[in-house]
């Protein structure tokens, strides 16, 4: 712990000394990205994608509903309901489900803070929930 | 919470959850509904099942196992299929509770194996009368409250 601490501060200090008028030091907000900016994207466009396709198929409303909560818990802006893609079997839809629930279990286990991670898991958890999942083969 | 307290939290839980499926088990081997029977014994196995492998992570970790208790309070009204439905599905939110906070607090192996054990358990609450719901072990019940 002594040995990590010098070092901060010795890095600190030689950064303190640099004179380089040329090369401004970026931001420090910018040196430090959100890990988990981009698992976070990927999982709003998996349920955007999803919400978009179940609303032009029919018997799917409950899944909508379902969907619209998960993606407001992640803090995503669920889409319009004029935005419709094209309707999905219901073949097609198991199989988009099961792949929805893969890709959310990999997020939640490979995502560097807990809190989403938590709140990936739960969306997984309530994709396979569904009964469109329970009763499929 | 840190992450090994978390793991004997789930451990606790589920020395809990055997114990009362355990139980229900009885209860169920009297009563006419071979479908419920059959989810209490597959419940009673995986919990089973999780409890040694939590066992085993917290000895990992360097830390002794909580132990089981000698008995767990098991409610009275365990007559109809009705209410041993219900005890066992609430063995199974208090365990989805304790593994929604393994996930948060725990990293790599560990959290993988509790992002599965969420989803199992969110799916077993089916099995006992549980409707599907959005997110679940996001606003349930502590264990023991």
């Amino acid at each position: 712990m002594t040995g990590l601490t010098a070092t901060v501060a010795l890095g600190g200090l030689m950064g303190g000394c640099r004179f380089d008028p040329a090369t401004p030091t970026p931001p420090r907000a910018s040196a430090s990205p959100d890990p988990d900016a981009s698992v976070l994207a990927a999982a709003h466009a998996e349920l955007s994608s999803l919400i978009s396709r179940l609303t032009a198929s029919t018997g799917t409303a409950a899944l909508v509903a379902c969907h619209r909560t998960q993606l407001t818990a992640l803090g995503g802006q669920p889409p319009s309901i004029t935005v419709r893609g094209r309707p999905l079997t219901p073949t097609e839809t198991v199989v988009r489900e099961r792949r929805a629930v893969t890709r959310f279990t990999h997020w939640a286990g490979t995502c560097s803070s807990g809190d989403l991670a938590l709140v990936l898991a739960s969306v997984a958890a309530g994709i396979a929930m569904q009964p469109v999942l329970q009763g499929a083969p | 919470m840190t992450e090994i307290d978390a793991l004997q939290q789930a451990l606790a839980a589920e020395h809990a959850a055997v114990y009362v499926l355990g139980v229900l088990g009885g209860r169920a081997a009297h009563l006419p509904t071979p479908v419920l029977r059959a989810a209490i014994s597959t419940s009673y196995d995986v919990h089973r099942t999780r409890r040694d492998a939590l066992e085993a992570l917290v000895a990992a970790a360097g830390a002794d196992p909580v132990p089981a208790e000698p008995a767990y309070a098991v409610t009275r009204d365990l007559v109809t299929p009705g209410q041993v439905a219900s005890a066992a599905l609430r063995v199974e939110r208090a365990c989805l509770t304790t593994y929604g906070a393994l996930v948060a607090a725990s990293t790599g192996a560990t959290r993988a194996w509790a992002v599965t054990a969420l989803i199992a358990t969110a799916t077993s609450e089916l099995g006992f009368g549980g409707a599907a719901e959005p997110l679940p072990g996001m606003d349930t019940e502590i264990p023991g409250s």
